[in-house]
């Protein structure tokens, strides 16, 4: 099985992005645009996508020309797809949960999945926790929150 | 048990209330009521809503929290106004572009219906600047100038599509000349350019003038200004053109009407507070309290001007 | 001079004295938060300032804006998440200083500096104020933007490993900049139709998702990998003289960096440690140490971002042009006092302006004295459970990124920007170039576009009649070229 270096993985990713991206600052729209200075809104983002697409280039072509082997570590996918679900879900609670209940599930999950085994320390860091942020910010900071749909503030 | 159903109904009723979001029974304000700025802390709105806040606290009977919502000139502090619950729990403090310009440029989850308009705060004539040390002592040298020499001299706006802009646009039509135009993203980058003799001019807020110490050559209001009687008016010097830059408290729309009327009490008891006209005196904002129904339909005029106005200059939608 | 005695006494007062300590107290630890930054700070505050009388909370404001630029490097040395963008830079050689056990070493070296830098700038305010007011004036959409290419250059100075991803990266952030509405035209650009894109792509977020996300990431993916060793219970400790003497050169070239670039509209405290850093990385002493824990890192990167402080006032009271985001608010507040900053200032509240001097002196003092007492408590951190640590960055993260504009839609930039972040990370992509370039990416295009409105459309004409642009032009090829070229001679000769 032939190994493809990861550096061409990434810059092949980056080419495509920037192809997709050219494509669309090609759009006619926006050549209606930007009446009354000279150039339109995509004048300095093109320039920038070829240079992006250069250097994608160079890193695609560094990557097929140098094939470092990838170093050794120990590395743990599912624990990080895991927790990259966990922070994703965390981010769409906020609106819904607002942001007390939502910060008790995560700090509750991030902590039983990475194993705090005190049962006691678990349940009063996930609402301790979450509850003295939300009061510094809502009542001591005065800067509002997402709140939930059943409580007014919290 | 006697007890127990009539307060079961009390608690479905406030269920089924707090649910469908109708507050009529409830008592308004029941908790602090946030005001939305659609911009950075530290801007023109942003001052406005925090010298109103302690009169306006006062006159409602509550806490009042300031949000800043910044992005997309406004738009989107506008955007999340205008779909909140229309409970008077949510106001927004706007400046004109948001309601009644930004519609016509571009395609907004929100409309000019989606507000309800409570009351108008200050409103502030721009006026036509240009840097101490330059040759144009008054529009007519200026005028002459841009005939001389087309298209040697530029103006500096706040972006495509601004006040600044539009009055500018209106300024170089009426007077039959043309400069170039160079937009900035904001007012002090635009008077850095001013002073450092980048652009030649800019119309924009009157309150600039003294903070830059910039020469003020003409003012775009009907009548003499009291805080700036020395300028003339931009009808004075042949040209008959009104632009200013305006700023209220907007409700979503749906409001209850009882609610909407304790606002708006509220408001012009709050414009009216020593404490707010002071203030404003102190950052040279010109007071203009207009009051429900009234700012009503001064939105209304200003929304269907600006949409000719940029239609005219091409910039509509 | 005869401003000097009424406006120390007026600082000297109780309640202003009481005000720099409370400020400094809370804007370390404000700083210190990951994602809550100096704007927050300084907002949070702002209204408590409405009834004080103007000395006061002035001095309320300068401590708080001086301690929070301080307090982030706090959390880049101990937890590798930069408490604000200005900290990205420290975090280069913080991080991996706590690492190897010394923690209170760097933080010892991260005050000091911090105090030198401000201190220093400070002076350069009160010396030469309005003649470097003028200098920022010539400064033209033409000098601008060879300033920012100039600056840009620093991503090649902090790309550990591969100049070449260090561009990638750079460019990444370069055009995250341009998503949403063009600032000169109102029109909208790559949002995809989608309404919350055209307010742009914030930098909070995306500085929040890069470091502090993507670090809770690296950990769970790397479960053996090192973590800060704690040793001892002393919390701030100060590296002997000679260890500074020897690096004296980055300690004043970054405040000589931070100070400049404060002056200039625009640019900001981030950059300023970018560029000190690099420059520390072109021309240090441990140069080749660099990005491993070498003190002179910290150094470069902390003068020069403190300096800012007192940099930036230039323009803010010498013409009333805001320096960064947090001048703009700190303006906002004077104008709200009835003081109207800008070029009247000097002759109408002298006084001001003398308190404002003396007020930046005391907070920076008042700095050294918080971080040798309080730093201690920051450390607790490090001793905390790593799953509990973990929640803490995520949960503060994510209200850094909210906080910032106050928009769910951020919520969803900092996460997908830690998902990247990880990615980059773990090939050895450098992260710090896409802040730079999110930070420098508006006010290149716009310099780049004024620019050539002014010249009729001719990019030659960047170099007719601008002998500022065409000096910059120069060190940037310079900086770009040379390298490159005497490693080449060097190796040619060496055959």
């Amino acid at each position: 099985m032939v190994r493809i270096g990861r550096d061409v993985l990434y810059g092949a990713v980056m080419l495509g992005f920037g192809a997709f991206l050219l494509w669309e600052a090609s759009d006619p729209k926006y050549r209606s645009m930007g009446v009354g200075t000279p150039f339109d809104p995509v004048f300095y983002p093109r320039i920038l996508l070829y240079i992006w697409m250069a250097v994608a280039s160079a890193v695609t072509l560094r990557g097929l020309v140098r094939r470092e082997a990838p170093p050794k570590e120990t590395h743990d996918w599912v624990k990080l797809a895991v927790i990259t679900g966990v922070i994703g879900a965390y981010t769409f609670s906020i609106s819904f949960l607002g942001f007390f209940f939502s910060s008790v599930l995560l700090c509750g999950t991030v902590c039983l999945f990475l194993r705090v085994k005190q049962p006691v320390l678990l349940v009063i860091f996930s609402v301790l926790f979450p509850l003295a942020t939300w009061f510094t910010f809502v009542h001591l900071l005065a800067l509002p929150l997402p709140v939930s749909p059943w409580f007014s503030r919290l | 048990m006697k007890k127990t159903i009539p307060a079961l109904c009390g608690l479905f009723a406030a269920l089924t209330l707090t649910l469908t979001g109708t507050s009529e029974v409830v008592a308004y304000p029941e908790k602090p009521v946030v005001i939305v700025v659609p911009y950075k802390a530290g801007g023109n709105s942003d001052r406005h809503t925090r010298l109103l806040q302690p009169a306006l606290q006062d006159a409602l009977g509550a806490d009042i929290v300031v949000k800043n919502v910044a992005g997309a000139a406004g738009t989107v502090g506008a955007a999340q106004v205008a779909q909140a619950k229309p409970d008077g729990h949510m106001l927004a403090m706007m400046p004109i572009a948001p309601p009644t310009m930004q519609p016509h440029l571009r395609d907004l989850p929100y409309g000019i219906d989606s507000f309800e308009p409570v009351c108008m705060v200050d409103n502030n004539p721009v006026v036509l600047m240009v840097n101490k040390t330059s040759p144009y002592k008054s529009v007519q040298d200026l005028v002459s100038a841009a005939k001389a020499n087309p298209g040697s001299l530029t103006y500096g706006t706040t972006g495509g599509g601004t006040v600044p802009h539009l009055a500018a646009i209106g300024f170089l039509e009426g007077a039959d000349v043309s400069m170039k135009h160079v937009p900035f993203s904001n007012a002090a980058d635009v008077m850095k350019a001013i002073l450092g003799e980048v652009v030649t001019m800019f119309i924009g807020p009157a309150s600039l003038v003294e903070r830059f110490d910039v020469r003020p050559l003409a003012i775009f209001a009907s009548e003499a200004v009291p805080m700036f009687a020395d300028v003339p008016t931009a009808k004075s010097e042949g040209l008959d053109l009104v632009f200013s830059i305006w700023g209220g408290l907007f409700a979503p729309a749906g409001i209850p009407e009882e609610t909407y009327q304790t606002l708006t009490a509220a408001c012009a008891k709050a414009v009216a507070d020593p404490r707010t006209t002071e203030a404003m005196a102190k950052i040279k904002s010109n007071a203009d309290p207009r009051i429900g129904e009234d700012f009503k339909s001064f939105v209304l005029s200003q929304y269907e001007l600006n949409g000719r106005l940029l239609g005219k200059a091409d910039l509509q939608k | 001079m005869e401003h000097v005695v009424p406006a120390l006494l007026q600082v000297l007062s109780p309640a202003s004295i009481a005000a720099i300590l409370i400020g400094t107290v809370f804007g370390t630890i404000v700083g210190a938060l990951p994602g809550l930054g100096s704007v927050v700070a300084i907002t949070v505050i702002l209204p408590f300032t409405f009834g004080m009388p103007i000395v006061p909370s002035v001095a309320l404001i300068l401590a708080v804006y001086c301690s929070s630029i301080y307090g982030g490097s706090i959390s880049a040395i101990l937890i590798n998440t930069p408490g604000t963008p200005q900290a990205a830079a420290t975090n280069l050689d913080g991080y991996p200083m706590a690492m190897e056990g010394k923690a209170s070493l760097a933080l010892g070296w991260a005050t000091a500096a911090s105090v030198f830098g401000g201190v220093f700038s400070t002076g350069v305010l009160i010396v030469a104020a309005p003649q470097l007011a003028a200098v920022a004036l010539k400064f033209g959409p033409v000098e601008t933007f060879a300033l920012i290419a100039l600056a840009l250059t620093c991503i090649a100075g902090v790309s550990r490993g591969s100049t070449l991803k260090g561009f990638a990266a750079g460019i990444l952030g370069l055009f995250l900049a341009t998503v949403g509405a063009d600032p000169m035209t109102g029109d909208l650009r790559f949002e995809f139709g989608y309404f919350p894109l055209t307010a742009g792509v914030g930098l909070l977020p995306v500085l929040i998702g890069l470091f502090a996300i993507s670090e809770v990431m690296v950990r769970v993916f790397r479960p053996h990998q090192a973590t800060p060793q704690i040793v001892g219970t002393v919390g701030f400790k100060l590296a002997p003289l000679r260890e500074w003497l020897i690096r004296w050169k980055s300690l004043v070239k970054g405040s000589v960096i931070g100070s400049f670039v404060g002056v200039l509209p625009g640019t900001g405290a981030a950059v300023a440690a970018f560029i000190s850093y690099a420059e520390a990385k072109r021309a240090g002493r441990f140069r080749d140490k660099l990005g491993k824990g070498e003190p002179e890192g910290i150094v470069a990167a902390e003068s020069a971002n403190n300096a800012v402080s007192g940099g930036a006032l230039v323009p803010t009271l010498a013409l009333g042009i805001p320096g960064d985001a947090v001048t703009a608010i700190m303006m906002s507040a004077l104008i709200i006092q009835g003081v109207q900053p800008g070029v009247r200032m000097f002759a109408e509240n002298p006084d001001v302006i003398y308190a404002a001097f003396i007020v930046l002196i005391l907070a920076n003092l008042a700095i050294f004295t918080v971080g040798a007492l309080g730093v201690r408590y920051f450390l607790y951190a490090l001793r905390m459970p790593v799953p509990l640590l973990l929640s803490v960055v995520i949960v503060l993260s994510f209200l850094g990124a909210y906080g910032d504009r106050g928009n769910e839609f951020d919520l969803l930039v900092a996460f997908i920007a830690g998902v990247v972040g990880f990615f980059l990370r773990i090939n050895g992509f450098p992260t710090a170039p896409v802040v730079i370039g999110l930070v420098l990416g508006r006010i290149f295009e716009e310099s780049l576009r004024q620019g050539l409105i002014l010249t009729d459309n001719s990019f030659q004409g960047f170099f007719v009649g601008h002998p500022i642009a065409v000096a910059l032009f120069c060190v940037t090829f310079a900086i770009l070229f040379l390298p490159p070229l005497i490693g080449s001679v060097r190796r040619w000769k060496g055959r």
